[in-house]
């Protein structure tokens, strides 16, 4: 009797480990409202919407940097994991200040900081366009950025994670446009880039967006051309 | 204190020309008409003038040394999010 029992036991277990686990998906990394409520910097709609402003913001020290990895207690990551992201970025007017400061993915499937750049450059066009008030586009970003992109930009991305190795070595180039004939915007300069061209894809900061976009926010071809 | 080299390759050589400010902020006005306003912990008054020769930063520190040898230092409210310097036509020079 006691040995059937046992051996009724070994069968539940397992047949629990046999079972399929439910497919897991990386939870998206969302700020923690508390450490990280969103903050900026006192500025207009006509100050971040000229060419360079974001040039003009003090880099973040790399002190800061790893005091906002402390405060989510992330104490060892592997290289390029994160970006210590701007949760209201900068081209919409916010600050250096910790409280508008986190570690945000690079991994996540989904939503990962790829993807929160997209969203960044919408609502610079929009605001820059005078199609969305500035203080609205904070707001959006600073509460709740997945939804501020299913919003402003469309339903949930498919495949704007990084790639793996073999991905980016398959591709020539490393990087490309989430749509074909996109610009690249360098944020820092104010410049952008045609297709094609030197540093297309290459500059340390900048996002691809239309050419459309990119002149609505204010943004002017390099060396006159783009080329 | 550390450098903050954007800051010092901007201001220096201006000439600080007048001092104004209330709880919680501190504005200085250069001679060419610049601004450069501080947020500030507490009250802070500024009575030192004269050239601007660097700029330091570290955490809420913040002071600026002057060619006369004497500083402007302050606490600021917001390390990343308390200092603004503007041209005379409002443009925005530099944020930090």
């Amino acid at each position: 009797m006691k040995t059937c029992a046992v051996r009724k036991l070994v069968f539940f277990i397992l047949f629990a480990l046999a079972l399929p686990l439910p497919a897991q998906q990386p939870e998206p990394i969302l700020p923690d409202p508390k450490l990280t409520p969103g903050d900026t910097f006192d500025v207009t709609a006509d100050d971040i919407c000229t060419p360079g402003y974001s040039k003009k913001v003090r880099n973040v020290p790399q002190s800061v940097k790893e005091a906002v990895y402390r405060e989510y207690g992330i104490s060892a990551h592997p290289p390029h994991a994160f970006e210590i992201d701007h949760l209201i970025p900068l081209e919409l007017g916010g600050s250096n200040s910790l409280k508008n400061l986190w570690p945000q993915s690079y991994l996540t499937l989904p939503w990962n900081a790829r993807v929160k750049d997209r969203l960044e450059a919408r609502l610079h066009a929009l605001v820059c366009a005078g199609k969305l008030d500035l203080k609205v586009a904070q707001q959006a970003i600073a509460s709740d950025w997945i939804r501020a992109y299913k919003t402003y930009v469309g339903p949930e991305p498919k495949a704007l994670g990084r790639p793996s190795e073999d991905e980016r070595a398959e591709t020539a180039p490393a990087v490309t446009p989430a749509a074909p004939g996109q610009v690249w915007v360098n944020t820092r300069s104010g410049k952008y880039w045609r297709p094609g061209s030197r540093y297309y894809g290459k500059t340390k900061q900048g996002k691809f967006m239309s050419e459309q976009e990119a002149k609505a926010a204010g943004f002017q071809p390099a060396h006159g051309t783009g080329e | 204190m550390q450098l903050n080299r954007k800051l010092t390759h901007l201001l220096k050589g201006r000439t600080i020309q007048a001092e104004s400010g209330d709880q919680g902020s501190v504005v200085l006005t250069f001679a060419d008409g610049s601004t450069l306003k501080l947020k500030v912990a507490g009250q802070a008054s500024v009575t030192a003038g004269g050239k601007v020769k660097a700029a330091h930063e570290s955490g809420a520190e913040f002071r600026l040394d002057l060619e006369t040898g004497s500083a402007v230092q302050v606490r600021l409210a917001d390390p990343g999010s308390s200092v603004a310097l503007r041209d005379r036509n409002g443009a925005v020079e530099y944020l930090g």
